[in-house]
């Protein structure tokens, strides 16, 4: 099997290297794990087959190569796979309108390549598509295509000035001026709604409610930050926001 | 793309041994971690990761009888995992969603890293979410994890051609897709 180019190799690397499981949530899941097979609990009823196959490994080994070799076959010849429909290049559901500009649609390229494969959903689910991911690409947002909020949100993004905001608000509410922070955080949630610093944002947003003696606001703000962002980093952070003794100038 | 003729190396092997009862505290000790990324990656969310991650290994507990010990105990578990993430995201959840603790960053970090980081990973999370459950899993399995075809065929109960066919399209889409994200980027810069 060939390796992939370099470029999509280390974006795979990345990820895999930040998946990694943290002892202590390692040591939370293998303590669940403990006390519900003490309890008795046998996991959920799953499909015959979810176990894997139970036939020995010498005989698993020789249908593997028995397979491969017929395998081989069609690709030599170069001919379709066998998990293929025998005809071809049916323009898929949901495919972009040809006067769209081929970057922006992560199927066309590979009907390209696979005219008969199974294909990704891509128009009913935008930020499913390969090229939805929030690349950095101010560019988009100039792009006469026309897009439902969702998608434009899911595409559009700036990490520079997302960052800038939120080090701006950040700055602000270490100077103790928490209306300047909390008008840029409101502002970071209007231009980036969905972009990659929403959980400073919203912890930052809460502790400047806070400062602004919104207890309960702040409050309402952290309750729904960690229900929405469970094993967040910030949790801990985000938790100690208008603990007893922060409460200032109260208002509600 | 060249085909590899599959050989009995490709597929890791057990130990041939076989305890009576699976140890719970070793194998997750062993392969906690594996399964839990491969989870995550399949598109079960965070919220829900956790009992997953639990569920595969009582499941694996219960259903220890029909583990071949001449077999790689990864790719057994790996396909538990697969039907354990299938039943867990029927309802699967834009891919921004996963991300709030896909990759948390250290407190220490700079927001440009967290930013990056956040980028890549909503990149390949954007990129999976647009695979079916098959194709993701051979992606995920192999690609992510490293598993060879023949050892992701075992663990799937698939058709070899039918693995190795996934992974032909779906590692050719990656790659295009991340050449488009350059040449984006490219062009701004």
């Amino acid at each position: 099997m060939s390796e992939l180019d370099p470029a999509a190799q280390a974006m795979l690397d990345l990820v895999r290297a930040e998946d990694a499981l943290a002892p202590e949530r390692g040591a939370q899941i293998l303590s669940g794990l403990e006390q519900r097979h003490a309890a008795g609990d046998l996991g959920p009823e799953l499909p015959a087959s979810s176990g894997g196959s139970s036939i020995g490994t010498g005989k698993i080994v020789l249908a593997v190569l028995a397979i491969a070799a017929v395998a081989a076959v069609p690709f030599a010849l170069g001919s379709a796979d066998e998990d293929v429909p025998p005809t071809p290049a049916v323009q898929p559901i949901g495919s972009q309108p040809a006067s769209e500009e081929p970057e922006q649609s992560a199927v066309p390229a590979i009907v390209d390549a696979q005219p008969t494969q199974e294909l990704p959903q891509p128009a009913s689910e935008p930020s499913a598509a390969p090229d939805s991911a929030p690349v950095s690409t101010s560019k988009n947002k100039k792009r006469p295509r026309k897009q439902d909020k969702a998608d434009t949100e899911a595409v559009v993004s700036d990490p520079q000035a997302e960052i800038r905001l939120i080090r701006r608000a950040q700055a602000a509410l270490s100077a103790g001026n928490a209306s300047k922070a909390r008008a840029l955080l409101d502002r970071h949630a209007r231009e980036f709604p969905s972009g990659l610093l929403v959980e400073e944002r919203k912890v930052a947003h809460a502790q400047a409610q806070c400062e602004l003696g919104k207890t309960e606001a702040a409050r309402r703000e952290i309750k729904a930050f960690l229900r929405d962002h469970p094993g967040s980093v910030l949790a801990e952070r985000a938790t100690g926001v208008c603990a007893d003794g922060q409460k200032k100038n109260p208002t509600d | 793309m060249p085909l590899m003729a599959a050989t009995p190396d490709d597929v890791p092997k057990g130990s041939g041994t076989k305890a009576s009862a699976l140890d719970l505290g070793a194998t997750f000790a062993s392969h906690g971690a594996f399964v839990f990324r491969v989870l995550r990656r399949l598109g079960v969310a965070e919220a829900t990761l956790d009992d997953a991650v639990q569920e595969v290994f009582l499941v694996a507990h219960r259903r220890w009888d029909s583990y071949d010990p001449e077999a790689s105990i990864r790719g057994w578990l790996f396909g538990i995992a697969r039907r354990i993430a299938s039943h867990h995201h029927r309802g699967r959840r834009r891919a921004e969603r996963n991300l709030a603790a896909a990759l948390e960053p250290p407190p220490s970090a700079s927001l440009e890293d967290i930013a990056a980081r956040r980028e890549a990973v909503a990149f390949v999370e954007g990129f999976l979410a647009g695979l079916d459950e098959d194709k993701r899993a051979v992606f995920v399995g192999c690609c992510i994890e490293g598993m060879s075809a023949p050892e992701l065929a075992m663990a799937l109960g698939a058709n070899l051609n039918t693995v190795y066919s996934r992974l032909r399209v779906t590692k050719k889409a990656f790659e295009q897709a991340v050449a488009r994200r350059q040449r984006v980027e490219e062009r701004e810069s």
